[in-house]
């Protein structure tokens, strides 16, 4: 099997000050790196999960991978072909295969929309004429589980619930290859964000949908990736099929991350905090490994030696000097859960 | 335990007056928060939590209407108290932390002005309370904090906003501070600090926190007591040990289930509570889970379950519970 979606070597850059500020105030790198060398494939059918703290740049590649914020280096390559470098016609045809899903539904919908125009706009917008529109929206709104008298309804008639599965019609409308989904469940409540997962799953085994989904709830990203990746201010530090690193993560941000979601059992409080403090600004990007300010296992080679990837297994690579899994491999590897201090 | 409780809020019911008719939003709730202890409030969006805050605060907005009960702050009923007690009270013994850092800091003061101006009751001197400002802030594990007085609220993360809502919240030295979803906005790593602060402060100023939240890691992780509200109503109160591992009510017990951070086993079906909560502007019949219960059966659809104890820290309020 082939990889619907590849992503080499991805550099995203943004303007923070002009080059005449720049020069006024001495500032030697005007620039934000936002993502920075990404690469990672996506198979057909599958779910790839990207986790990070905000400001990781996980919502910024996402963007990226579907032409909303432009490359500065690298390549995106879907289907075989590389939309990006096409032109506008190219890229009109790659974003009827991709559809975003972003992270606030009830403020990505138009306020002023029904339904019905929310998940028929992109038929308009891409020109497909000669649709019976009041059909495609009824079948829409079937494939995600609401009832067809919604077509009426705009966005402030709808529960949080509802209003994701509106982001979720419209997504689908175009009939894509590939869903990158922001943030699906945040601000959910633990019932009804398993209700969208579980659409979401449906939809996957119905239509062989590939998701990219972007989070930072890793009790969610257990459940529906097959792989993921950890990413610590523009690159991934860690990247992997999704079992082997709850398993047992190589880096010590990963390790990090997953200790620091609270467990739903009062005999298993942690006793202290692992990660302490704030990720950096990206205008002050530590030297050598980007991690070390924060990083419990610091020495003084990660402050001057950046990390390169690195196996820690087949398909899964880290970016650490000293990985967990090496002081791991000959001792017995606990699951996730008993790894907290109770 | 009632003579040395901080919070005594006894059979409250407030509706709200809306265009489309009254919204019947707490109905005889009933909870307590010990002295020293750290209380969690459970529930869904519309379940009433925040109105419970607002309520303990004497915050109500003008569309709510207290059909009975009392909230007893020290032994006085904060609904019936006159203004200017209440706010000799507010932000000295009781104060709150509120959800968003973003919007509760005044965004054109600096945080040194906001938490002088905050300390208007003192007869001390603007230098001193500075002082007493900056030593809280540095409590709260904000660096260098003298400086920071003179920055403003963008100038800091949300992590950091945090924390100052936390410190104001603490400069009156509060017998109870009211947390409502303080880290709903925050990352799990910032998420984690904020909680493990909380725990530490507890014990150092000896007050009592109500921590009103939708995440049960976090009630797990801080809580004493928990109390769980669906629907406008306490369905369940225990131990935060009777409540994660001997739960009574069906809906404790659905809710639990669908957390899935409490899934070993991984897997692409998520368990979920079919149905939608009821509109409380017509209460259902009966007892207010039964439209959604598993475990329902033909007396749950006429009577409304009493309050049940199950031993004596616990109650549910369920007709299983008796059975």
């Amino acid at each position: 099997m082939s990889a619907l979606l590849e992503v080499d070597r991805l550099h995203v850059r943004f303007e923070a000050i002009g080059p005449i500020k720049a020069q006024l105030l001495r500032v030697g790198y005007r620039f934000l790196d936002a993502v920075l060398d990404v690469s990672f494939a996506v198979e057909s059918g599958t779910t790839f999960a990207l986790v990070g703290e905000s400001g990781s740049g996980k919502s910024t590649l996402g963007r990226a991978i579907i032409g909303l914020t432009p490359i500065h280096a690298g390549r995106v390559r879907f289907d075989g072909r590389e939309p990006l470098a096409q032109g506008a016609a190219g890229l009109g045809a790659y974003r009827r295969n991709v559809a975003m899903m972003f992270q606030d539904p009830v403020a990505s919908l138009s306020p002023r929309l029904t339904v019905k125009s929310l998940i028929t706009e992109p038929f308009l917008i891409h020109g497909l004429k000669g649709k019976d529109l009041d059909a495609e929206a009824r079948r829409l709104l079937a494939l995600v589980g609401l009832p067809g008298d919604f077509v009426g309804r705009y966005p402030h008639q709808l529960s949080g619930g509802q209003a994701r599965r509106v982001g979720v019609a419209r997504a689908l409308a175009l009939s894509p290859k590939l869903i990158i989904a922001d943030e699906p469940t945040a601000g959910l409540d633990v019932s009804v964000q398993g209700e969208i997962l579980n659409l979401l799953a449906r939809l996957q085994r119905e239509l062989g949908l590939t998701y990219i989904i972007i989070t930072h709830n890793l009790a969610v990203v257990r459940h529906v990736s097959d792989e993921m990746a950890v990413m610590y201010m523009g690159r991934f530090v860690e990247h992997g099929p999704t079992s082997r690193i709850f398993a047992g993560a190589s880096h010590p941000y990963t390790h990090g991350l997953l200790a620091a979601q609270p467990l739903p059992d009062p005999d298993k409080r942690r006793a202290n905090v692992e990660l302490q403090g704030e990720v950096p600004s990206l205008a002050r990007r530590p030297s050598g490994c980007e991690f070390h300010t924060r990083c419990p296992r610091a020495q003084p080679l990660c402050r001057e030696v950046r990390p390169e990837p690195e196996p820690s297994a087949p398909n899964h690579t880290h970016r650490c000097h000293f990985p967990l899994t090496a002081a791991l491999a000959h001792a017995h590897v606990p699951p996730a859960e008993s790894r907290r201090i109770s | 335990m009632e003579a040395d409780a901080v919070l005594a809020v006894q059979d409250l019911s407030i509706d709200f007056q809306t265009p489309n008719g009254t919204v019947h939003a707490l109905r005889g709730v009933s909870l307590e928060v010990p002295r020293g202890s750290i209380v969690g409030i459970v529930g869904e969006s519309g379940s009433g939590k925040s109105t419970l805050a607002l309520a303990a605060m004497g915050l109500l907005p003008e569309n709510a209407v207290v059909r009975g009960g009392a909230v007893r702050f020290d032994g006085q009923d904060v609904l019936t108290m006159p203004p200017a007690q209440l706010r000799d009270l507010r932000g000295r013994r009781l104060s709150m932390v509120f959800q968003d850092p973003m919007t509760s800091l005044n965004p054109v003061l600096s945080i040194g002005t906001q938490m002088v101006d905050i300390q208007y009751r003192d007869r001390t001197g603007a230098a001193e309370k500075r002082r007493k400002a900056a030593a809280i802030l540095g409590r709260v594990g904000i660096p260098d904090p003298e400086q920071r007085l003179r920055r403003y609220p963008h100038e800091f993360s949300g992590g950091m906003r945090q924390r100052i809502a936390i410190a104001m919240g603490l400069l009156g030295n509060p017998a109870l501070l009211i947390a409502d979803e303080p880290t709903t906005a925050l990352d799990v790593t910032l998420e984690a600090q904020i909680i493990h602060l909380l725990r530490e402060l507890r014990r150092e100023f000896r007050g009592s926190i109500m921590f009103i939240s939708h995440n049960l890691g976090l009630i797990a992780e801080l809580c004493d007591h928990v109390v769980i509200l669906y629907a406008g109503e306490v369905v369940e109160h225990g131990t935060v040990h009777d409540i994660f591992h001997r739960p009574r009510h069906p809906y404790t017990e659905a809710l639990l289930v669908c957390d899935p951070a409490r899934i070993d086993e991984v897997r692409r079906e998520l368990p979920t509570i079919p149905g939608d909560v009821p509109n409380l502007l017509r209460v259902p019949e009966g007892c207010v889970f039964a439209p959604r219960c598993p475990k329902v059966f033909e007396r749950c659809r006429r009577e409304p379950p009493a309050d049940h104890p199950v031993g004596t820290t616990q109650s549910a309020r369920c007709h299983l519970v008796t059975a």
